[in-house]
């Protein structure tokens, strides 16, 4: 009761080293992520090149990115990527978890699938983006002008695509939409298996016993899905989106070596942006390339903060609220049986 | 999984017509999935026995006996001086110092400060943990400007400092070592060790670290993973050939009008080739690293 007369821990005094065993975590953090941060930041509203723009105010950089065409096409291109991506890799996802801890089809080899399906997630996005190019292109194509025309004839994936009816002018990669398909593509068969693994464990985390007084009262697949697992998986869900959306706004590799796969890297396709630019890759090239120009390059980069920052504390509010819906399945569960 | 609870709830599959066909659709799907993951891994796997001409001549999957033609192909493209004079044996040493020192960084300090919050309690401790994470959540693209600006007037350019030493302050793999401690490790065998008298940095190395080796090496795989596979980072810091990592030469071979499909090929296949076989060996523990952190 009486702070005095508590027994103190004699290790209590040891405690002091706490400090000095955080104190590399926290000088890393300040110097390496927080400073960073703050000065990127502070780019965004200041002006190193004065020449460049006359009459600046605080928010002229934004002003800049917001009137520039670029800017809104990469962060198209980013989304429409995104979107190609995302949609079919959630749907293999789910339906080869459900498959593969269904306890009525019971499938065989399942440990031989997952680890095929996950085999492509641990490459090196740059040695994928040439293996797919080699899919679709015959030989090392670029540059080579009788190489370009006959690649479209090439690969295997493009015999494919010609065999079910679909024709490109040369080559899938030189196509503005069709190479967004195949960077979507390659997202999509690099990420599917990592999605697949999430949800397995999701799946096998929800307690048997609910499958089974679903089957007991006489639930038919179908409705087990949409009554049990879709709702009990729809955090993990919901994770899965969120950080996907977050890793896709900083897409980078993939599209910025598929770009060097096209007929032109420079082609004008959309007002100057190729059509697999990414708001990454704009990031990069305004503060890479010359004449250097951070302070648009750090408020493009607050813009996206901010954008990333809003979903993921959307994600933590609706992870926090779905807490408990186990437990709320089971209510239904038992008021079902008391009808 | 038992008896029991196949004999309680789940109802045996009745092997109908209607049954055998739909399994064997299903068993269809999943190996047609299966050959889309595989088939080009399979043919880069190929491809690199095959010589250039043939290679180009189509696709087809099948073994060659130019294997050790297009490494001596490749190593000789890219050494010469008008290529800019790259080496693939150098770039695959820099793709290892890079990613086994930022690991081990990584992994020692993660630890450290993991076991702080799990030993200690400390004034502070709380805010600290929730801070550590909220910076999970922080997208890294955000101080990419500051930093790169940061390595040019600290001139950290060239060098491998931007790659290794931020590695200390790694919020995800601290909650990870975290989680881990807090199922496993029992402030009672700390006690132990203060009994017999050992210095707490001593305690942290000699109990601690040995005990947590299964976390140390889920996390090492991921650290060594995601550093090998890095390409921003080098193409953002490293400007030097001799310094280029494994992705950038990669990155370089894009571009390169010149070199033949099969030591390009070859190139690809060094790059991607330790990522294959350290997922051959332990494709149990990545997967369940995966699982573990999916809901981080």
């Amino acid at each position: 009761m009486f702070k005095s007369k508590r027994v103190r821990n004699p290790n209590e005094r040891l405690n002091k080293w706490a400090y000095i065993f955080i104190a590399p975590f926290i000088l890393a953090f300040l110097f390496f992520s927080l400073y960073p941060m703050i000065s990127s930041i502070g780019y965004s509203f200041t002006n190193e090149n004065e020449s460049f723009y006359e009459n600046f105010t605080t928010f002229s950089n934004y002003e800049i990115i917001f009137h520039d065409v670029n800017f809104w096409h990469s962060f198209l291109n980013t989304f429409i990527i995104f979107t190609m991506n995302f949609i079919p890799q959630i749907v293999a996802a789910l339906f080869f978890a459900i498959l593969f801890t269904n306890k009525r089809i019971r499938m065989k080899g399942v440990g031989f699938f997952k680890f095929i399906y996950f085999l492509p997630n641990i490459l090196t996005a740059t040695t994928v983006v040439i293996i797919f190019s080699f899919m679709f292109q015959r030989g090392h194509a670029i540059y080579n002008e009788e190489m370009q025309l006959v690649g479209y004839a090439g690969g295997p994936f493009t015999e494919l695509l010609k065999a079910l009816g679909m024709n490109f002018m040369v080559n899938p990669l030189y196509d503005t939409w069709a190479v967004r398909m195949v960077i979507a593509f390659i997202l999509f068969w690099m990420w599917f298996g990592n999605s697949m693994i999430v949800y397995i464990t999701g799946i096998n985390g929800i307690s048997q016993e609910v499958f089974e007084a679903a089957d007991v009262d006489g639930a038919s697949q179908w409705q087990v899905f949409l009554n049990i697992t879709l709702p009990i998986l729809k955090p993990i869900m919901i994770y899965s989106l969120i950080t996907s959306i977050i890793g896709g706004l900083q897409m980078f590799d993939i599209p910025y070596l598929m770009r060097g796969q096209q007929l032109d890297p420079s082609t004008p396709i959309f007002a100057g942006t190729s059509s697999t630019d990414t708001i990454a890759i704009y990031i990069f090239e305004k503060m890479k390339v010359a004449p250097h120009d951070y302070g648009i390059a750090g408020a493009a980069s607050v813009v996206l903060f901010i954008f990333s920052l809003s979903l993921s504390v959307a994600m933590y509010f609706v992870m926090f609220k779905e807490k408990n819906y186990e437990k709320r399945i089971w209510r239904r569960i038992k008021k079902y049986e008391q009808i | 999984m038992s008896k029991f609870n196949s004999s309680l709830g789940v109802r045996k599959p009745q092997l109908t017509a209607v049954n055998i066909i739909s399994k064997i659709f299903l068993y269809a799907i999943c190996i047609l999935v299966a050959i889309m993951c595989i088939i080009p891994i399979v043919s880069l796997v190929l491809s690199v026995t095959r010589s250039s001409a043939e290679i180009d001549a189509g696709f087809k999957l099948e073994i060659g006996n130019h294997f050790f033609e297009n490494i001596t192909g490749l190593i000789k493209h890219l050494q010469d001086p008008d290529e800019g004079g790259y080496s693939i044996a150098r770039s695959f040493l820099n793709s290892v110092i890079i990613s086994v020192s930022s690991t081990t960084i990584c992994i020692y300090f993660s630890a450290l400060t993991a076991y702080a919050c799990h030993v200690y309690d400390f004034k502070g401790k709380a805010f600290f943990e929730k801070f550590i994470l909220f910076l999970i959540i922080i997208p890294g693209q955000l101080g990419a400007v500051g930093f790169y600006t940061m390595a040019l007037k600290l001139d950290w350019m060239d060098t491998y400092i931007p790659f290794i030493f931020p590695a200390i302050a790694s919020p995800s793999t601290v909650f990870f070592m975290r989680q881990y401690l807090k199922a496993n490790f029992s402030r009672e065998y700390v006690d132990a060790a203060r009994m017999d008298g050992a210095n707490e940095f001593v305690t942290f190395n000699t109990i601690c670290l040995p005990f947590i080796k299964s976390a140390i090496a889920t996390m090492a795989l991921f650290g060594v993973i995601s550093s090998w596979n890095n390409f921003m980072g080098p193409m953002t810091f490293l400007t030097k050939p001799e310094l280029f990592t494994l992705p950038q030469i990669v990155s370089y071979m894009t571009t390169d009008a010149y070199i033949e499909t099969g030591p390009y090929y070859m190139g690809i296949l060094i790059t991607a080739l330790p990522m294959l076989v350290i997922y051959f060996f332990l494709s149990k523990v990545i997967m369940k690293g995966v699982s573990t952190g999916g809901l981080k």
